[in-house]
């Protein structure tokens, strides 16, 4: 009687599994399309003082931007074909990279031309909202928070 | 290495299983990590991120861990099907090789897969990164059970603590003289020293040979299956030798008295 529990209570997993990876929306899906900078937070910067929000320094800023693909796109646009434009403002020319996602969808990874690739770790994914993370090594021990919220589309939005 | 079962085991069958199997499993979560982002020889943090996810409501990512943790289940249960039902057909060698050569097909198709076919999509990375897992869970579930659990290999949380308490045990003298447990102090180390090794010699690989790394992995766990192979014709041969002297042995006999019975009735 036990026995048959146990496999009953496996063969349910499988099955509620398997039909939630079936029916589900995979995060390679969700992520497609415009998605707009909300904002950018630095978290756990090197500091004496024990306060939370920190204005950075110009230089460090500049450190860290320096071999930053993405440090001043506004606009990033995902496209099935594994492309990622990033749109800048006062610029007329946009970069494109290539992305991926790994792990259990939890990981994007940017690759451009011949530097190394770049891995953040998605926090949130929903249809509206992206959170992704940013682990730097330098002196800004710790994160950078980047937050989006989904540019709704122009085709959609002329048609209502 | 293989062929011998539970009790019969001597502790240096266990510290060369040992040894290499944590070799072999650190080179492959390692790699995992890499290539994947996901650690594949072990399921306590996948556990952990199932309970996450299903907290956030991100039912799609806990389906994905909740498949993975029950791959290495499979694995486990696989193994251990295949020692406790094929011992009588196939022998005990064979049925402890058995989980090991599936383990070795496992790496292999994850290999020519990204070395052929990898476009990098989500589904490929969420497949691959399961075949590992059940490679894995092939591998723990077969040392742990030809060695009465003795032996495990592809984590180091339990091995942690047993060698913690065991140390602490050793500032005791009558606990330091104790042979069965210095012994086990001695195969702790090694699984754990070459876990770390196994790791560190992938990440030096991946550097220059990239994903054929995973052929690396197969050719050590070759080198498992064939030590015992190796060692049982050894053994065969010696005992087919000792046969054959002793028939020669038996029929000079035989013929020595029927000629002895024939020159008595001569007479």
């Amino acid at each position: 009687m036990k026995l048959s529990f146990a496999y009953g209570f496996i063969l349910v997993l499988i099955l509620c599994s398997g039909s939630i990876l079936l029916k589900g929306e995979n995060p390679e899906q969700t992520i497609l399309g415009k998605w707009e900078e909300v904002s950018w937070e630095f978290e756990r910067v090197n500091t004496a003082s024990n306060q939370m929000s920190i204005e950075l320094e110009e230089n460090q800023k500049k450190e860290i931007y320096k071999n930053l693909i993405i440090h001043d796109a506004e606009v990033w646009e995902f496209s099935p074909e594994k492309e990622l434009t990033l749109q800048q403002s006062g610029k007329s020319t946009n970069t494109k990279l290539n992305w991926t996602m790994k792990g259990r969808g939890h990981i994007l990874e940017l690759k451009y031309k011949n530097l190394p690739a770049e891995t953040y770790q998605v926090q949130q994914l929903t249809n509206d909202e992206l959170v992704v993370y940013f682990n730097f090594d330098l002196q800004i021990r710790g994160l950078v928070k980047i937050k989006f919220k989904k540019v709704e589309n122009e085709s959609y939005a002329k048609k209502i | 290495m293989l062929r011998k079962y539970s009790n019969h085991r001597t502790i240096g069958d266990n510290i060369k299983l040992g040894g290499l199997t944590a070799f072999s499993a650190g080179m492959v979560n390692v790699l995992s990590l890499i290539v994947f982002f996901a650690f594949t020889s072990n399921v306590t943090g996948h556990f952990a991120i199932f309970a996450q996810e299903i907290s956030s409501g991100n039912w799609f990512q806990a389906a994905v861990v909740s498949i993975w943790i029950l791959l290495f289940f499979l694995g486990n249960f696989t193994s251990n099907f295949l020692i406790i039902h094929g011992n009588d057909y196939i022998g005990r060698y064979l049925s402890h090789a058995i989980p090991l050569i599936l383990e070795v097909l496992c790496l292999l198709i994850v290999g020519i897969y990204l070395q052929n076919f990898y476009t990098e999509s989500l589904h490929e990375t969420e497949f691959l990164i399961s075949l590992l897992l059940f490679a894995m869970g092939l591998q723990n579930g077969l040392t742990a059970s030809i060695s009465n659990s003795t032996v495990k290999t592809t984590h180091l949380t339990g091995l942690t603590t047993d060698l913690a308490i065991l140390l602490s045990m050793f500032t005791k003298k009558k606990f330091r003289n104790d042979k069965s447990l210095v012994d086990k102090a001695h195969l702790l180390m090694t699984i754990m020293f070459f876990y770390v090794v196994g790791g560190v010699v992938t990440g030096l690989f991946y550097n220059f040979i990239g994903n054929s790394t995973f052929f690396i992995v197969c050719v050590v766990l070759f080198i498992i299956i064939l030590y015992d192979y190796y060692k049982l014709s050894m053994l065969r041969f010696a005992h087919r030798k000792q046969l054959s002297v002793k028939n020669k042995f038996t029929i000079s006999v035989v013929e020595y008295e029927e000629e002895k019975k024939k020159t008595c009735n001569s007479n």
